[in-house]
Formats: C-alpha cells, sequence, structure tokens
C-alpha cells in the first residue's frame, strides 16, 4: 500500500512542510502498517468524497491536507479540510502525519 | 417616463417623492393605499442609494451614535479552552474572564494574548473587540497532536502545541495570537477574499496588526521592533528566527527540512501558484514590505500613523472583498491625505513606501 501526504496553506505555510511525502507501507514496522491497512478499511477511504469539509467563511490559516492511497491496483484521492467528523478517517489521517514527519526528521 | 413594469398604473414606477405626495393629498383612495406602500419602499432605496452607505456602515453609524449616546467601556470576555489533545472544538473550558492563571503556559498565554489585543484595538483605534461590539473572545489551545498550527475558523482561534522538534507551542508568540484574532477583524470589514491578492492582503493586515500589537505591549517605535512574525516558535533545531520578516521578506528562514522563506518583497518577485489558496502566505511579503516601509519612514510609534492608515483603510467602503494590492494601496494614500494632509510627510512616506515595493501611485 503506498500512501502520499501533502499539507497546504496554514500559518506556519513553509516550503518543507508543504513537500509531498510518499512511503510504501510496507516499509513500516508490522504494527504501524497493520493499523493503516485497519483504517484505511474502517474509514472505507476508497469510498470517501473527493473533498471532506471546507473552511467556513471568514476562516483564515486552516491547512488542507490531500491524501493518496494505492492499494491492490486501486487509487483514490481525498482532499481534507479541517478536522473530518468520521472519526476512522482522522485517525487515518494522525497516524500518516506521525509517519510523515518522523521520516522528515530522518531527512526523508 | 416610460415604465418597465408593465403596471397599468404609472404609480408602479419609481416617481419623484413630490408626485406621490400629490397623489397622496389628491388620489382615489386606491391611488393613496399605492402611493403610502411606493413612498415607504422608495425612501428606503433612496436613502441607500443616495448615501451610498452599505449595510456595514449603517451599523457602524447606529454603533457610534449609540456610544456617543451612552458611551460603555469596552470589557473583556475571554474564554479559554483545552481540546485536550483532540481535535473537538471548542473543548473544556479552562479559564474564564477574570480568573486566576492556570498555570498552564498554552492557557495563559493565549488568555494575555487575547487581552493585549484586545486592549491594543481599545485603546489604539476605539474598537470594542473583533466585531467593534463587545464580541466575546474565545481560543482553544491543545489542538490535536503536536499540531504545528494555529488558526482562526470564523468564530474562534485555534491553537497547536507544535511537535517539539521544528515548532513550539503557538500560544508563544503574542504576534501570533494578534494576528488570528486579527482575521476576525478583517471579516468584520473589509471581509477580504481569502485568496490570490486579496487573501494576501487579508494575510497582511494579520501580519501588520500582530506585529503592532507586540510592538504596542512591547512600546517598541518602529527602529526598535524586529518586524518579525512567530519569532520564538521556531525550536533551537531550526535555522530561522521567525515564520516571516516584514523587514526583510525572504530571510526569516532557511532550513534543511523546511526550506527556505518563499516571500517576495518587491512585485517583481510575485509568486504566480495554486497553492496556499493562492499564495495568500507567500505574497503577503509585498504588503508587508510596504507598511514596514511606510512604518519606518514616519518613524515613532508605528500603531500611531502607519497603523492608523491601515487600519482606517481596512474599514473603507473603497476596500471591497475583491481588492488587489493597487485598490488597497490607493485607498490608504487618500486615507493618509485625509488624515494628515495632501502635503503630509504620512502622504509621502505611504506613496513612496508602496513605490519601494513596486507600487506605483
Amino acid at each position: 500500500m503506498k500512501i502520499c501526504y501533502k499539507r497546504d496553506g496554514g500559518l506556519a505555510f513553509l516550503p518543507g512542510l508543504q513537500r509531498q511525502t510518499e512511503f510504501d507501507a510496507e516499509t513500516l514496522d508490522d504494527q504501524r502498517r497493520n493499523e493503516l491497512s485497519q483504517l484505511v478499511s474502517q474509514c472505507c477511504f476508497f469510498e470517501q468524497p473527493a473533498q471532506v469539509g471546507q473552511a467556513a467563511k471568514g476562516a483564515a490559516d486552516m491547512t488542507a491536507e490531500v491524501l493518496t492511497i494505492e492499494k491492490e491496483g486501486a487509487r483514490h484521492q481525498v482532499r481534507i479540510v479541517g478536522t473530518p467528523p468520521d472519526e476512522a478517517l482522522l485517525a487515518l489521517l494522525q497516524v500518516v502525519r506521525a509517519v510523515v514527519a518522523l521520516q522528515r526528521q530522518h531527512g526523508g | 417616463m416610460s415604465c418597465k413594469h408593465g403596471h397599468r398604473h404609472s404609480i408602479f414606477c419609481v416617481l419623484p417623492p413630490y408626485v406621490l405626495d400629490q397623489i397622496l393629498r389628491h388620489g382615489t383612495a386606491q391611488q393613496r393605499a399605492a402611493a403610502v406602500k411606493t413612498k415607504s419602499v422608495d425612501h428606503t432605496f433612496r436613502s441607500l442609494r443616495l448615501s451610498a452607505l452599505t449595510i456595514k456602515s449603517m451599523r457602524r453609524l447606529t454603533t457610534t451614535a449609540a456610544a456617543v449616546a451612552s458611551p460603555v467601556a469596552p470589557v473583556k470576555r475571554r474564554s479559554i479552552y483545552t481540546a485536550n489533545h483532540t481535535e473537538t472544538l471548542p473543548g473544556t473550558l479552562v479559564r474564564g474572564e477574570g480568573q486566576p492563571a492556570s498555570g498552564d503556559p498554552s492557557v495563559d498565554e493565549a488568555y494575555d494574548g487575547l487581552g493585549a489585543t484586545f486592549d491594543f484595538f481599545a485603546e489604539v483605534y476605539q474598537r470594542n473587540s473583533i466585531d467593534d461590539s463587545g464580541l466575546a473572545l474565545e481560543a482553544t489551545v491543545h489542538f490535536g497532536q503536536d499540531y504545528n498550527n494555529a488558526f482562526w475558523n470564523s468564530v474562534q482561534m485555534v491553537f497547536g502545541d507544535g511537535d517539539g522538534e521544528l515548532f513550539n507551542r503557538f500560544t508563544i508568540a503574542l504576534d501570533v495570537i494578534g494576528h488570528e484574532l486579527s482575521h476576525g477583524v478583517t471579516e468584520d470589514e473589509a471581509q477580504l477574499q481569502y485568496f490570490n491578492q486579496s487573501g494576501a492582503l487579508n494575510e497582511s493586515m494579520s501580519d501588520v496588526f500582530g506585529a503592532l500589537i507586540k510592538q504596542y505591549h512591547l512600546k517598541q517605535t518602529a527602529d526598535q521592533a524586529d518586524w518579525l512574525i512567530g519569532a520564538g516558535l521556531f525550536t533551537g533545531k531550526v535555522k530561522g528566527v521567525a515564520l516571516r520578516s516584514m523587514k526583510d521578506p525572504g530571510s526569516a528562514f532557511d532550513d534543511p527540512v523546511l526550506g527556505k522563506d518563499p516571500q517576495p518583497k518587491h512585485m517583481d518577485q510575485f509568486v504566480d501558484t495554486f497553492e496556499d489558496n493562492g499564495g495568500v502566505h507567500i505574497n503577503s511579503g509585498i504588503p508587508n514590505h510596504a507598511f514596514y516601509q511606510v512604518a519606518t519612514r514616519i518613524g515613532g510609534y508605528a500603531w500611531e500613523h502607519a497603523g492608523r492608515i491601515w487600519y482606517e483603510a481596512l474599514r473603507d467602503a473603497r476596500v471591497k472583498p475583491n481588492a488587489n494590492f493597487m485598490a488597497f494601496a490607493r485607498v490608504t494614500l487618500n486615507v493618509a491625505s485625509t488624515l494628515y494632509g495632501a502635503t503630509s510627510s504620512e502622504r509621502q512616506a505611504v506613496k513612496d513606501g508602496w513605490a519601494a515595493v513596486g507600487i506605483s501611485l
């Protein structure tokens, strides 16, 4: 399962934070890999709409996060603005953020 | 005058008021009833058209008249919540107005920062909170997990703790707190659309007032100020001093992980992009630098003259939600003339300040 993550916008709009990050779940440890796989299923990621959430009028400095997942020949992209109401999708996002942050720390 | 509405009676066209008055005096019962109805509707539209007032301006007049008749001192009403590292808003209330310090730095910094921002707008520009009508101020801290951001969601401020690797907590910088709250002021006034140049102006307004709030708190003149936005946000591991520099856009950071500060300081360097709503956090460097130029040319405390010009321009009905840099710059020049005179040094400073970033007035 290949995952691609990109963040856009935000008060701290910095090139390094906006850079698209890709990783293969196969390169992660078993626990993390299984966690991601379960969350992708639980949130029915491949059936999520292309856009989840939108900024209210007058809102500012909110981030948008674009998650693209390829699994078993299928590919789907979801753009998430703000906090997704789907708890499983939020949990998936949080795990992906953590993996991406770790990769950045190690120069990925 | 031909009537385009197709009704039989000419009374249903827009007639001069004195014609309607004649009908009221001499018409039939049916004609008089129609004239009364027409006159009341027509009066509303004439008033709006003749005065060219927006609804916002009318509300301001009403508010001002009420304040003159019964002056009420602005009163802070702050509520600080914790999201307890979830993304649920507003979260749990931890400190209300007048309550003592909580001991949680994020909570107490948010409380103090909201207070400093409120006091700035009240004392310097006689503005009663974000909406100039005493709106309660709410902020949530400890939002999310290792959350590297702060934002205004249109009703409240939200602050992350940062990841501790690249970022400290986002309440650590007073100008960031002022920045977020100032988005509410902009939304209440010009409602600058959050994309492309109007969005960059929106962002710049928040940086301008965020910087002024910090300078006012520290009682710094324009020459003494560092003109940095978000100083203290980065951890010691980052090669950078702040998120942005109004004095020297493009110089705030250059880090192996975070990249280089992408802000331009001149229209020649304007960034055309689809990212970041058309680069609202990137191209804000240009109006930011213009303000820095104006403020340092005038000298003294930046909130007194340069800040006053910018604030009154933001409230000016000529600044539309889709205003670009040039449109806003023109209004600032006109406001400077109105406030300080057509031959004033302030007006010249505004002209020269915008010229320094490639906008000729």
